[in-house]
């Protein structure tokens, strides 16, 4: 059952039936702006990102984003950069092995922003959710259309726990249009 | 638990009330037969289906069947669950997502079973319930017919299929169309022993031709098999690179905070050999251990894991894809079909010399190779890098022989070092008979036949270009070329190194492969005209070097080649046998 999340809610999520998580994704998906007739050329597209941040002893250490598309250690990918949110279903994708995942990297976070610099307020149709991608099920959803005057998102932590992983939903709103605008921000939620 | 089945893997029933479950994005209709030691059913009504006869000890439902197979009689070996789509309004099983089935048995979920890889099937054998040893085991079946259900049932001989075929239909929905429809279908059922008469003009393929149909369907399932493996050899490949890097991440994070701990501690004089500092330094030092130790013990068992899978896969790869010791090579048959991959020889890390992953890659090549004699290898590997070079050039080609079918793959070589008694290195080649034309070895005809091939080249690349391939010359010879040009840059001159550069990079695109054996030192005098032709080339070394870098992390891996243990003679063997099978 997807945990629907509101504003700020942190949950701790094993994953259904108690087996361990062993592949999560992450998916984000919005809708391509709308034009407004005649002078349609002036509105930016909407271009959202999801980022990755791998840390050790709360220090990053890896990251999988737009210009990186696979973690230096292999165990992170990132289907692509959308530009533009055509297409339906998850925009983009971060795929995460958490069997592969190096024995230093004890948390990580997952995170959007918006590259051009629109609010959620005005972006239309943006989810974004974690899936736990061995049976295919929504672990959990957050809305981010109508989220208030916020270019970034601080979506979610998976962290170590025992020999296995545990999932943290955060959902905390953040200001940023990149990565690195929104890395103070994470370091908050180690 | 259950168990997730692949095609022809099969597992023992713990019960004989067993229950097969169809779950698919489109209605689906099961349709079982019972089969004899013959493969046959003993009459129609072997047949069990919804709305046909009643049979002890199966029941069909929609999308599901229960057999109790206690009940059944003792000459019946085989249940054969069938499936099929007809008349659901869906044409075919390649455009809707892999049916899953479900075995039951005992009241407890046994096995699923995932048929992917449908194309224009429109009925399915989806898993078999078979005798073996007085107890009964369930295979996974997993293949079809283009011709839908009528084929099938032909195929373990039932008469009067288009009244099975109609039911079918009637159940799931839809009409009983042509050309099965009522009109030309036996309305009284037949005496047995005679075979429906069908439509000439019914359009069905498997009117005209039905061996072909089962031929086809049995090279399209082989076919599948070797694609699985050539998927499951990327896979190790793949998670040998991930884990590989995962670990080299673990170690740089260690030595780096080691560095940092202790820097603390050795920058302070005083702190230095106090005991606090001592004990900090060996703190840092048990820490990196310990860290080190975790990330070696996760590789290891991953090094475990992949050794076990390549073992497993090694005795099952067909010859092309094999290594040269192994066995499948007495299996070799000239094929009917290009292969789909091939090997080129090993792949492995330094820290994990125990890993070999086979490397294989995709037929046809998307680009040349460049065998390097200026190898130097790796410290305490060095060899004659020059000599074992011919080797790898001449078994690779063997092996590409070997790959294509009769007639559909021919060799061009060109040796001007190799005048006179030279040649020996490519002796087995020009020996085998199967070279076009006489081996190139003075400036001008080195210069034709490069003219020669380009112009092949051109002309089929407009051909392609502009969607006119039926206009190309009737003597243009289709089959794919492969020009192997050894010793370069030896007798070459500007022109005709120019002219090798345009055939290496439009080459692959028109079916013209490229081998060349060469130092790239050696060609220093040609400057950067020929740094394209070195670009577009995937290099091999004779001797093992790491420069094969994986596409998912680009760790360098080190590429052993290889080389039959037999020298010469066993490229000689299997190059007389493809020129045997030429002959034919």
């Amino acid at each position: 059952m997807a945990v629907n999340m509101s504003k700020g809610q942190r949950i701790s999520l094993d994953k259904p039936g108690g087996g361990e998580l062993t592949m999560v994704r992450m998916g984000l998906g919005w809708d391509a702006i709308k034009r407004r007739g005649l002078f349609g050329s002036r509105e930016k597209e909407v271009d959202l990102d999801a980022s990755c941040v791998l840390f050790a002893e709360n220090q990053p250490v890896d990251v999988c984003y737009f210009g990186q598309l696979t973690s230096k250690d292999g165990s992170v990918r990132h289907t692509g950069d959308n530009l533009t949110g055509h297409g339906d279903g998850d925009d983009e994708s971060i795929l995460v092995d958490l069997s592969r995942v190096p024995v230093h990297v004890d948390q990580i976070i997952f995170t959007v922003s918006s590259f051009q610099g629109q609010t959620f307020q005005e972006i239309e149709n943006a989810f974004c959710r974690i899936v736990d991608e061995t049976t295919n099920t929504e672990l959990a959803r957050y809305t981010l259309s109508g989220g208030g005057n916020y270019t970034g998102q601080i979506m979610a932590k998976l962290y170590r726990h025992g020999t296995g992983w545990k999932m943290a939903a955060i959902g905390e709103p953040a200001h940023g249009q990149t990565l690195r605008d929104l890395l103070p921000a994470l370091m908050a939620h180690l | 638990m259950s168990t997730e089945l692949v095609r022809g893997q099969n597992l023992a029933l713990p019960d004989t009330r067993v229950e097969v479950e169809i779950a698919a994005q489109c209605p689906v209709e099961l349709v079982a037969t019972l089969v004899g030691a013959d493969d046959r059913v003993r009459g129609d009504d072997d047949v069990i289906q919804r709305g046909g006869v009643d049979t002890v000890g199966v029941a069909i439902r929609q999308a599901g069947a229960t057999f109790e197979l206690d009940k059944l009689p003792a000459e019946i070996e085989r249940v054969l669950v069938g499936a099929s789509l007809e008349g659901g309004g869906v044409d075919r099983f390649g455009v809707v997502a892999a049916p899953v089935v479900t075995v039951r048995a005992a009241g407890e979920d046994l096995a699923t079973f995932r048929i992917t890889d449908l194309g224009s099937e429109r009925a399915l054998h989806t898993v078999e319930l078979y005798r073996r040893q007085g107890a009964w085991k369930v295979r996974a079946v997993g293949q079809g017919y283009e011709a839908g259900l009528e084929a099938l049932l032909r195929d373990v001989g039932v008469q009067n299929r288009a009244r099975v075929v109609d039911r079918a239909r009637t159940a799931l929905g839809g009409p009983a169309a042509a050309p099965f429809s009522a009109a030309n279908a036996p309305t009284e059922p037949r005496e047995p022993g005679t075979v429906p008469r069908v439509d000439p003009n019914g359009g069905m393929a498997w009117a005209a031709a039905p061996p072909d149909v089962e031929r086809e369907a049995a090279q399209r399932a082989a076919r599948r098999e070797v694609e699985k493996l050539y998927e499951q050899v990327w896979g190790v490949f793949e998670d040998a690179a991930r884990s590989a890097a995962a670990y080299r991440s673990a170690i740089e994070y260690a030595d780096g905070r080691l560095d940092k701990e202790l820097e603390g501690v050795l920058n302070d004089p005083a702190a230095r050999f106090s005991p606090a500092g001592l004990a900090a330094q060996d703190t840092a030092r048990d820490r990196h251990r310990a860290l080190a130790e975790q990330a070696k013990a996760v590789l290891d068992r991953d090094t475990a894991q992949l050794v076990g899978e390549v073992e497993q896969l090694e005795p099952n790869l067909p010859p092309v894809m094999a290594r040269w010791d192994s066995t499948s090579w007495a299996g070799w048959q000239a094929p009917e079909d290009g292969a789909p991959a091939i090997r080129l020889g090993d792949l492995h890390l330094p820290e994990r010399p125990e890993l070999r992953v086979p490397m294989v890659l995709r037929l046809p090549m998307d680009r040349g190779l460049w065998i390097d004699t200026g190898a130097t290898g790796l410290e305490g590997e060095r060899g004659n890098g020059a000599e074992r070079a011919d080797e790898l050039a001449v078994s690779l080609t063997a092996r590409m022989f070997a790959a294509f079918p009769v007639g559909e793959f021919k060799v061009h070589v060109i040796d001007p070092a190799g005048k006179g008694t030279a040649a020996a290195p490519l002796q087995p080649l020009a020996s085998s008979g199967l070279l076009v034309g006489p081996v190139a070895t003075d400036a001008a005809d080195v210069s034709a036949l490069l003219g020669r091939i380009l112009d092949r080249i051109e002309l089929v690349r407009m051909a392609v270009a502009n969607d006119a391939v039926d206009s190309l010359p009737s003597d243009l010879d289709l089959a794919r070329q492969l020009v192997l040009v050894h010793d370069f840059p030896f007798g070459f001159d500007d022109r005709s190194a120019a002219q090798l550069r345009h055939i290496v990079e439009e080459g692959p695109r028109v079916g013209v492969h490229v081998i060349v054996v060469g130092s790239r030192g050696d060609a220093e005098s040609f400057g950067p005209l020929l740094d394209p032709l070195w670009r577009s080339l995937l290099r091999l070394t004779a001797i093992p070097e790491d420069h094969i870098m994986d596409p998912w992390i680009g760790l360098p891996w080190v590429y052993t080649a290889d080389l039959p243990s037999g020298g010469a003679d066993a490229t000689r063997q299997l190059l007389s046998w493809v020129a045997g099978t030429n002959g034919r």
